[in-house]
């Protein structure tokens, strides 16, 4: 009997810890793309400063996220990675006017100090490149079937990955040798990948947009219409070109 | 007050597990379901899914069985406890954490995986291997936990009549031990076999996700239930089906009163 009062009562106090911390600034959930990552969450102290808000911040790839806010997700925001996911939550009626907030350019990534030796994206196609890229059903791997297309490029990768974090994710281990990903994902500050020079990818039709939206249901709209005004100012731009992506 | 309080329980307890269900029979494209289930897509990822979840069983079942023995035959308190702890914990880890683990054990940078790439030039993730490792990584405790109960309620005196009739002692185990077993031995199978059909977190984490060689049915799930829900919902199907089937297959063991060794016939 004891025990078990002692178990309901970790119990409880896990509860009260993970639920604690409740402050009296609003807060505002931002549905993101797995690609925004890294900005937003080195940027969001300051978004939290400036609007007087308190971020809560959640990554997945686009069309996991647009999902999820169309099943009904509690999220103030939605940033997607590209217009079709966009698209999917616009259709369900669920977001309202898109803005565009960025374009980010692929870029071909290998593991730091680039042991394989990768020189070019034509070296994707060596069998002894172990090569993970984003699924097609993603943004990235779109994009990334795209670019291999164009260039008429024979690959066989090793994993079809469900976002652009576990990609990376797999070089970053060592587990894979490249993958294409993102500018952007070379300007987050890891120290365990780097990238190698793809001036295929230097294609409009080869990049992504990031539309940015309200979701309909949100109880902060003021607040989500400024964070929006906030990614498309001139200090939005700042901050989104320091950290590898392109002017919307 | 107590008997409404408990029937509403009951019923909250029913919608609970019943409404996910009737949720996928609902939405299922009944009408397309023909071409869906008919589709590469699923073909492919049910052949792998068979494939995986059998092998990772047969890895469960000889890794499990000495396993379990061991269990059932050490009296070290503090050894027994470790080792059962060790068999046990892929069981409440989360699979996905199992999966990082694998990779650093496994991986090409593995604490073993390291000298297979270098030497011999073997890597597991990214391989059908490296997929039923993680089905058998989160497999075995089932097996395990089965097995030891099932061996340890053997009675000895049948053991001992075996040896006693001059029985060898793999030939005893073989034929007395494992055999009065059996139908916890059995029951340890199937379970084990059903968590290797469902393992997802460790698999997409250790193995990747390739069409036909490491994309297994929850992983097709998974993934198709974000631009084609209709397949995922198929492939649910599928899946649910199999489930089904598997507790029916179980009910005997379960669901029946429990087995002494005085009922089975030693064969």
């Amino acid at each position: 009997m004891r025990r078990a009062a002692s178990v309901a009562a970790l119990f409880s106090l896990l509860l009260v810890a993970a639920c604690g911390g409740g402050g009296e600034r609003p807060e505002l959930d931002v549905f993101a793309a797995s690609s925004l990552e890294p900005v937003l969450s080195r940027w969001a102290p300051e978004i939290e400063e400036r609007l007087g808000v308190e971020l809560s911040l959640s990554f997945a790839s686009s069309t996991v996220v647009a999902r999820q806010v169309v099943e009904g997700a509690p999220a103030d925001v939605l940033i997607t990675a590209d217009r079709r996911s966009m698209q999917i939550a616009a259709d369900a009626g669920v977001v309202d006017d898109r803005r565009p907030v960025a374009r980010n350019r692929l870029a071909l990534v290998v593991r730091a100090s680039n042991p394989v030796r990768i020189r070019s994206v034509r070296d994707l196609q060596r069998s002894d490149v172990k090569l993970v890229l984003c699924d097609p059903d993603v943004p990235c791997g779109r994009l990334a079937a795209n670019l291999i297309e164009r260039v008429g490029l024979s690959v066989r990768p090793v994993s079809f990955e469900e976002n652009v974090s576990a990609a990376i994710g797999k070089v970053a281990l060592g587990e894979a040798d490249a993958t294409i990903a993102y500018a952007s994902d070379l300007r987050a500050g890891r120290a365990d990948i780097e990238g190698v020079a793809m001036p295929e990818a230097d294609d409009p039709e080869l990049e992504a947009v990031y539309p940015a939206a309200v979701v309909r249901r949100t109880t902060h709209r003021a607040a989500a219409e400024s964070l929006i005004e906030l990614l498309t100012s001139s200090r939005g731009r700042a901050v989104f070109g320091r950290a590898g992506f392109l002017a919307p | 007050m107590k008997r409404v309080v408990a029937n509403v329980g009951l019923a909250l307890a029913v919608l609970f597990l019943g409404l996910p269900l009737l949720g996928l029979l609902v939405r299922a494209p009944w009408a397309s379901l023909g071409p869906l289930l008919a589709s590469d897509e699923l073909a492919t990822s049910l052949r792998l899914s068979i494939v995986t979840s059998l092998s990772a069983t047969l890895v469960a079942v000889l890794l499990g069985l000495p396993l379990a023995w061991a269990l059932v035959r050490l009296h070290n308190g503090l050894l027994r406890r470790g080792l059962l702890a060790l068999a046990l914990l892929p069981m409440v880890l989360p699979p996905v954490v199992g999966g990082v683990a694998l990779l650093l054990a496994f991986g090409r940078r593995g604490i073993l995986g390291r000298p297979l790439d270098s030497w011999f030039g073997v890597s597991l993730a990214f391989t059908t291997a490296g997929a039923v490792m993680a089905a058998a990584f989160v497999a075995l405790p089932f097996f395990v936990l089965a097995a030891q109960s099932g061996l340890r309620a053997v009675d000895p005196r049948f053991v001992e009549a075996g040896r006693t009739l001059g029985v060898g002692r793999a030939s005893n185990f073989a034929r007395v031990t494992l055999a009065l077993a059996r139908p916890a031995l059995s029951a340890g199978v199937v379970v084990a076999w059903a968590r290797a059909l469902g393992e997802f977190g460790a698999t997409v984490t250790f193995a990747g996700s390739l069409p036909g060689r490491t994309r297994t049915l929850p992983l097709a799930v998974y993934l198709a239930l974000d631009s084609r829900p209709e397949a995922a919902i198929a492939l649910s199907l599928v899946l649910l089906a199999v489930s089904i089937a598997v507790l029916a297959l179980l009910r005997d063991r379960w669901l029946a009163s429990p087995v002494t060794p005085q009922s089975t016939p030693v064969s």
